[in-house]
């Protein structure tokens, strides 16, 4: 009796315990997705307050948008490059910084303080350096590789690239940081035993770091997959909030934004696509992580 | 003992986060004091001319200026209090168009706020203004296109003009004078710029070294476009507000921006990585550029040796257009201090009230009488801005304009740049806004 009585006393403990964030996470996230879903399937005005049921109309408008089509596919683009260049830059600058160079402290400090840097300052930096007048353009036109100037800001072929390179920049610290403190728990027993059977520093990188770094790995691609997907600050300030030039640095957050809080007046059709991210983040995250499970099971 | 204890701070922990999701939004807070519209109530009717607002509070929302102009509405507020007795609060955004609609939404938009011409419709369509009485604001004392902007399509009028900008073409003279011409040189017709501006960059890059200044600079936005483009007839909107960029007579105006484009003389200030034409001109990497009078203040403290005149907008067709800028001061629908919001309205576009702001910063104001007042006409260039009002259109441009400007930003953009033709660009801008608008 007693015992029950302690029992029931700790589970009402508990839920006291985890009851402040179930409640704030319940308002501010569960009833704002819920909301979101809600809206998808409406026409709303919020000056009017009128909501006005319309089906599956918003999904059937998306498939004839060119606009939300582009922003698919710079935020996919964007995404794919991005992903893929942090994960290994960060996965080699790890393995390089966690040997024992000379001056890998200052290194790591010196490296991580992009990171350290807000995006908004960042992205005004990087704006200066890629203006046809900025250091990049004087720094390619010193060493002969450009003839003439190249507008990046301008120029639709170069603009979503300079986010990109901007974005690399800015995270790949982070995530080598990440991989470091793993490689320092790492134990030194398994690269002596490949030295001893051989393995040259390649061999051993690909053969003990990255199978080692797997559990790191998954979660560098989930949080860079999510983090990319849902850009906005960067291309936002790049553009003015326009996306452009010519829709080439439009993500669907920015369009999102564009469409409710604009002149379209069209929440419900800005909630439809805000479905689609989270649909398109789900699927492609689940499908990174069904892949490394796979590959842990040898 | 210990549980007990925890147990008590949890439960404290629970009732502040509830406490703090039930109090009332903070927005309101400042908005609505609770005396206020008790002391509304009874106020008005007693009489509303020459008013009983001692001790009432209004609240006028503006987006920031500089400091200048921060100063002269400070001074408009003090006089303002001393002449009626309430007191004013600023509400200052810095995203206007943005947040003003949150403020809609909630209800809680200030009793008399900016409207921007070219938000005006948006507004207009949501309702959130209320109808002015024209004799009350006294209208006829208006630039008559200055007056019709504001007017709904119900009919009445919705805000007054506080001030407006026009474009002006402005002129370096020291580099005029570099390469040997005078500003006499200048041709008066866009379509003459065609044939002056490749013989005058290459004066200009003789003198200055190539590329070192463009002869001229342009923006490819409707702002600035606009004018040009509904030439001789043509209309970039139909009278429902969408858009009509691929037809004839849009497609045939905009044949002069490329055919200036392709001198190769004519450049937007991104093209030369900078912000924008003030600076571009400024710095001296521009030699002619058309600018609202915005520019003209901007010039005479920031760059004050660059020497420059300011002239009339070269003709297009035949004709001579150019862009007006303007914002009013219009009336929230569910303020209750109309008395109050409309008196503030009644000063601030009065004599008195706009004198002080137009004399100080250097915009250009809304009628005659206070341009005689505070003597426009004794600086030429400023005078030149001001005759714009008899021909330029103003930035207003119904309810997708900002849609449609997106849209033609984007796609004629790859025209310019060579990568569409004019008549393609066209025609996806307009497929592409009037998707996004709809219906």
């Amino acid at each position: 009796m007693f015992r029950l009585k302690r029992r029931k006393q700790e589970w009402l403990q508990g839920y006291l315990f985890v009851a402040p964030s179930i409640i704030i996470l319940g308002i501010f996230i569960c009833l704002a997705v819920l909301f979101v879903i809600y809206l998808s399937f409406h026409r709303v005005n919020l000056f009017q307050n009128t909501y006005e049921f319309v089906g599956l109309e918003n999904f059937i408008r998306l498939r004839l948008d060119h606009t939300a089509m582009r922003a698919i596919r710079n935020t996919l683009t964007f995404s794919a490059v991005v992903v893929t260049a942090q994960t290994m830059l960060a996965l080699i600058l790890a393995y390089v910084l966690s040997s024992n160079i000379r001056g890998r402290k200052l290194f790591r400090s010196v490296l991580f303080l992009p990171t350290l840097t807000s995006s908004a300052a960042l992205t005004l930096i990087f704006m200066f350096m890629f203006n046809i007048q900025g250091p990049v353009n004087n720094m390619l036109l010193d060493v002969d590789i450009l003839s003439e100037r190249i507008n990046f800001l301008q120029n639709t072929r170069f603009t979503l690239p300079v986010i990109m390179v901007m974005n690399i920049w800015s995270t790949v610290p982070f995530y080598m940081t990440l991989y470091i403190a793993s490689l320092v728990d790492m134990p030194s027993n398994l690269y002596e035993a490949a030295s001893i059977d051989g393995a040259n520093v390649v061999q051993k990188f690909f053969r003990i770091t990255v199978p080692y770094l797997r559990p790191i790995t998954t979660f560098v691609l989930l949080t860079g997959i999510i983090g990319t997907l849902q850009m906005f600050d960067q291309a936002y300030i790049f553009s003015d909030g326009s996306g452009g030039p010519a829709n080439s640095t439009l993500t669907i957050a920015l369009l999102v934004y564009r469409y409710a809080f604009g002149p379209q007046n069209a929440m419900g059709y800005a909630a439809t696509l805000a479905v689609i991210l989270a649909l398109i983040i789900l699927t492609i995250s689940l499908i990174v992580n069904r892949i490394n499970k796979e590959e842990r099971v040898y | 003992m210990k549980r007990k204890i925890s147990l008590i701070l949890i439960c404290a922990l629970l009732v502040l986060s509830v406490a703090a999701c039930t109090s009332a939004p903070p927005e309101a807070a400042p908005e609505a004091p609770a005396p206020t519209p008790e002391a509304a109530t009874p106020a008005p009717p007693v009489d509303d001319d020459d008013g009983d607002f001692a001790g009432r509070e209004l609240v006028v929302g503006i987006w920031g200026g500089n400091d200048t102009e921060m100063a002269a509405m400070e001074e408009m507020r003090l006089n303002f209090e001393a002449m009626t007795g309430a007191s004013v609060t600023f509400r200052v955004y810095t995203d206007y168009n943005m947040q003003i609609q949150a403020d809609f939404i909630a209800g809680t938009a200030p009793d008399v706020f900016y409207v921007d011409a070219n938000m005006f419709p948006f507004f207009d369509s949501l309702g959130v203004l209320a109808p002015l009485d024209r004799q009350a604001v006294d209208a006829d004392a208006f630039y008559t296109n200055l007056v019709d902007t504001f007017v709904g399509t119900s009919g009445q009028l919705y805000a007054v003009s506080k001030d407006f900008s026009t474009l002006a073409l402005y002129v370096n003279l020291d580099m005029l004078e570099e390469v040997g011409l005078t500003v006499d040189d200048l041709p008066t017709a866009w379509e003459d710029f065609v044939e002056f501006l490749p013989a005058f960059q290459a004066q200009l890059d003789e003198a200055y070294g190539a590329g070192a200044v463009a002869a001229m600079s342009y923006n490819l936005e409707l702002a600035r476009n606009l004018h040009l483009l509904n030439r001789g007839g043509a209309s970039v909107i139909g009278p429902d507000g969408r858009a009509t960029l691929d037809t004839p007579g849009v497609l045939e105006n905009f044949q002069l921006i490329m055919d200036l484009v392709e001198t190769g003389a004519y450049q937007r200030p991104q093209d030369l990585g900078l912000g924008w034409n003030g600076e571009a001109f400024g710095v001296g990497r521009v030699a002619i550029m058309d600018e609202g009078n915005w520019v003209y203040n901007f010039l005479r403290t920031e760059f004050s040796d660059v020497n420059f005149a300011v002239l009339n907008m070269p003709s297009f067709r035949g004709e001579v257009s150019s862009m007006m800028f303007t914002v009013g001061y219009g009336m929230f629908i569910d303020s209750e201090n109309q008395d109050l919001a409309l008196e503030w309205i009644r000063y601030a576009t009065g004599v008195d009230g706009m004198a002080i702001f137009t004399g100080a910063t250097g915009v250009l104001p809304s009628r005659q009488d206070v341009a005689d007042k505070i003597d426009v006409a004794a600086d030429p260039f400023l005078q030149i801005h001001l005759d714009q009002v008899q021909h330029a259109i103003p930035w207003s441009m119904g309810l997708y304009s900002s849609i449609i400007n997106d849209e033609y930003m984007n796609f004629l953009l790859e025209a310019v740049q060579g990568n569409m033709t004019v008549e393609e660009a066209m025609r996806l801008a307009e497929e592409q806004a009037n998707f996004q608008i709809g219906g």
